[in-house]
């Protein structure tokens, strides 16, 4: 492994292979099969896969929650259950593991200390990192009355209290409404700008390839597809071309020009929006002009219910 | 309750502490040995040196504020969880306590409360500390909240150190709350005919040997008048038996002592009525032999109060100077012949004390009767101590009790899950208050015969079936040599755990306080204080290794 070692990468995993056993040491699942991967400095990168795919136990080996059955990773240089390369981690677990009885400040405050930051250092983090996810009106209230998107917010902020190098985020958008997946992609993109390295395991395949710079895809355990994510979905066969609307009399001469070239016109339509668009767009009016409501028309005369 | 032991060397028990951790140790080494080249071949050897530097590294690099974070998160995860709701129990206990607890006699009335405050906090106090602490890590690990802390520089060390020192600060708050309410309700309810018993004797223990009626000396026991309880030993009235007591009188609070105040506590054995209405009778004898002198005071014999609960009724004041108005002064055996009359007057500590240390025969005066006494039967009384002084030290030694409690159920919640802990640490709980003193028995029975009495586990198990009695001799075949062989081995392996498990009798310090003595330094506070961080230390190291080496997401 060390002949194959490059500082540019901040995790470098060498046929990593994790068995699941029961207690008598039956082999009860095979989770990971021989999986060999580089994560770069600076990149988004994304982990994807149905549910079961490896996706978790790979984010587990890399924190040394779990021991490898074969295999050796690495993680900003160090083994993964070398404690100090916590010190450069930022991890945000699956479910928002955190103390439900603390208050955000607590929260936030307790995680400070665990890095060993001093009290002035830790209140400044925290002051910054609670406007960050924009808990400042939910600050002291404890976490088991949070809404799931409050709980990612502040389990995002605990991973961020140290400012660190490397981010670990498993489903990040798990559980989230369409604004605060919004803006956990936001989140992302920002700490990217920031220069940090990004991990994210995920099964929503639109907030991966929003955030992510390059792609793994997982299935029972073994890496089917890993590359760029621009790389990997251009397609070079077809070519698309978005221009400003059309009259029918120039779309009859693209027709032709196409025809003369013999080029098959697969679809000719007016692009719709997303689903997602639409309902950022009407969140954000809503929040423009509270007042506003959208009225139904009144039903078509003789028009019935079924 | 034997309020005479002995005072803990500290030395030796280091020195025991050592050989016990390192035994241990080697234990521990050589299973981990084994399973890792069963698991990993000649690389396992590897593997465990590499963990064992692994452990010590993490163990060594400790940061305090880590650590208090974890004890403060440990502590208000309790808090917040409700916990401290028990003391509502304890309020309500003390409520109603006094309804039963009065009305009946004074001569043990502070006992009574002061056994009922001890009892009401120490098991109300146990269970808490018991389930807190095996349930705490266990419940962390599976909702995975440890997840997030784990991955953060948090040390498996700091984990398990923080929730001891989080969850025994819990206790410590409630003792502290339980124990000012019950001091509070100590000086409220106990009637105040008997608060005179609220009170903290120091008692200073001698040496004891017997004269029996013969006159032989040095004798390590007296009479045995049939009591299946052999801690006294009695001594025939009219005759030449003499119990003996020697006592280090060269202590300054001894010497700072005007008059000395002895108290007894003995036991008449009679043979006949003897005088209706009248107790037997001793006497004191002060012998110093370099100077001849023997003294008996006071010049008449005096009752014994065999049954006052009140210890003041047993203490009898022997003053610094001794007359013959108040003593019968004389020479000892026929020294008299050549050194002519004993002087009038004699000063206790000047002409009675030899070497530093005072002698003092007793005599039962009544013949025909016996009077039986044990070491701790008769002691100097120093200057009584608060009450308040020995319920704090009494506290102490609970606060410790809980302390290691704490540890023992953390320790155990890193290698099992909440219920097996629990269960762990009741058998811990049991064998150390319960079933400590039947243990020690039977290893002293091996010792001193080379089995015990009707033999070990197996051999019981024969002699029941074969319906045989626990003194004939065995059948000699291969059968019963093999189930002794067994036994012994039984045997061997209890003596090698029984240093393993705490002796949480010696943390109780209500025998003393009950019984209105103040609580030994180096019998009592110092051994608890020893015990509690003698397995401290290793229990950090087992949790830490044991945190270490599981896997914190496997369920």
């Amino acid at each position: 492994m060390a002949a194959e070692t490059n500082s540019d990468n901040v995790i470098e995993i060498r046929n990593l292979t994790k068995v699941y056993r029961d207690f008598w040491g039956r082999k009860k699942v095979q989770a990971l099969n021989s999986l060999t991967l580089d994560v770069k400095k600076g990149e988004v990168f994304g982990l994807l896969g149905p549910n079961g795919s490896g996706k978790t136990t790979t984010l587990k080996l890399l924190l040394g929650l779990l021991f490898p059955t074969n295999g050796e990773v690495r993680v900003l240089g160090k083994p993964a259950h070398d404690v100090d390369k916590n010190e450069r981690i930022g991890y945000l677990p699956e479910e928002s593991y955190l103390y439900r009885f603390l208050n955000a400040d607590e929260t936030l405050d307790f995680y400070g200390r665990l890095f060993n930051m001093p009290p002035a250092e830790r209140r400044r983090r925290r002051d910054a990192l609670i406007e960050r996810v924009g808990l400042q009106n939910a600050r002291r209230r404890q976490l088991k009355e949070y809404s799931k998107g409050m709980t990612r917010r502040i389990g995002l902020a605990q991973a961020l209290i140290n400012d660190p190098d490397l981010v670990l985020l498993d489903e990040p958008t798990s559980g989230l409404d369409p604004l605060g997946t919004r803006d956990m992609k936001d989140m992302i993109l920002d700490l990217k700008r920031e220069g940090k390295t990004v991990v994210m395991s995920s099964h929503l395949l639109a907030d991966v390839q929003d955030v992510c710079d390059r792609i793994a895809i997982l299935y029972a355990g073994e890496l089917k597809v890993l590359g760029h994510v621009q790389d990997l979905l251009q397609s070079t066969e077809e070519t698309q071309l978005r221009t400003g609307r059309l009259s029918e009399a120039a779309l009859a001469d693209v027709k032709a020009v196409l025809a003369r070239h013999e080029v098959e016109l697969k679809e000719v339509s007016h692009p719709t929006a997303t689903l997602e668009e639409l309902f950022l767009k009407t969140v954000s009016e809503s929040r423009q002009r509270p007042g506003h409501r959208f009225v139904a028309e009144a039903p078509a005369a003789g028009s019935s219910r079924g | 309750m034997d309020f005479d032991q002995i005072p803990i060397d500290p030395l030796r028990a280091f020195g025991a502490w050592c050989l016990v951790v390192i035994a241990f140790s080697l234990v521990c080494l050589l299973v981990a040995l084994a399973i890792s080249m069963l698991a990993a071949g000649l690389k396992g050897p590897g593997l465990v040196a590499e963990t064992l530097f692994r452990g010590a590294r993490d163990l060594a690099t400790q940061l305090p504020r880590r650590v208090g974070a974890l004890a403060t998160l440990t502590f208000r995860e309790s808090v917040r969880k409700k916990t401290l709701f028990i003391m509502g129990v304890f309020i309500l206990l003390f409520m109603f306590g006094h309804w039963f607890l009065a009305g009946q006699s004074l001569e043990s009335a502070a006992k009574r409360h002061v056994v009922f405050v001890m009892t009401a906090v120490k098991w109300l106090l146990i269970p808490v500390a018991v389930i807190l602490s095996c349930w705490g890590l266990p419940a962390d690990i599976k909702e995975r909240s440890l997840h997030t802390v784990v991955t953060k520089p948090a040390r498996r060390s700091e984990v398990v150190l923080g929730r001891i020192l989080g969850y025994s600060g819990v206790m410590m708050l409630m003792l502290l709350v339980m124990s000012v309410l019950g001091y509070i309700w100590l000086l409220r309810s106990v009637p105040p005919g008997a608060r005179s018993q609220l009170i903290a004797r120091v008692p200073v223990y001698g040496t004891m040997s017997f004269i029996s009626r013969e006159g032989v000396e040095n004798e390590i026991k007296g009479i045995n008048v049939g009591d299946i309880w052999e801690f006294r030993s009695f001594i025939e009235g009219m005759t030449n038996a003499r119990a003996v007591y020697i006592f280090d009188a060269s202590a300054p609070e001894v010497e700072q002592m005007d008059d000395l105040r002895l108290e007894y506590n003995f036991e008449a054995f009679r043979t006949h009525k003897g005088v209706m209405g009248e107790n037997v009778r001793f006497s004191f004898h002060f012998v110093n032999n370099s100077k001849h002198y023997q003294v008996k005071f006071p010049r008449s014999s005096i009752p014994i109060q065999e049954f006052a609960v009140d210890p003041e009724k047993r203490v009898v004041i022997v003053p610094r100077k001794l007359d013959t108005r108040n003593s019968d002064i004389r020479w000892l055996g026929d020294y008299g012949k050549s050194a002519g009359p004993p002087p009038k007057e004699l000063d206790l500590w000047n002409d009675l004390r030899e070497n530093g240390k005072l002698q003092i025969r007793v005599s039962c005066d009544d013949g025909g009767q016996y009077l039986g006494m044990a070491r701790p039967d008769l002691f100097f009384r120093l200057p009584d101590r608060p009450f308040l002084v020995a319920y704090v030290k009494s506290m102490f030694g609970l606060g410790l009790m809980l302390i290691l409690l704490v540890t023992l159920g953390t320790t155990a919640s890193t290698f099992v899950k909440g219920p097996v802990a629990t269960l762990l640490l009741g058998s811990f709980l049991m064998i150390g208050q319960v079933m400590r003193g039947l243990l020690e028995e039977h290893l002293q029975q091996t010792r001193d015969t080379g089995r015990p009495l009707g033999g070990g586990m197996l051999e019981s198990i024969y002699r029941i079936l074969t319906q045989d009695n626990q003194l004939s001799p065995l059948p000699d075949n291969v059968f019963t040599r093999t189930i002794q062989w067994i036994d012994q081995r039984i045997i061997e392996w209890l003596g090698a755990m029984q240093n393993l498990i705490p002796d949480f009798r010696i943390f109780d310090g209500t025998p003393y306080l009950a019984n209105g003595f103040d609580i030994p330094w180096a019998v009592r506070t110092l051994p608890v204080i020893l015990t509690t961080i003698g397995f401290l230390i290793p229990c950090l190291i087992v949790g830490t290794y044991s945190l270490m080496m599981r896997e914190l997401e496997a369920k």
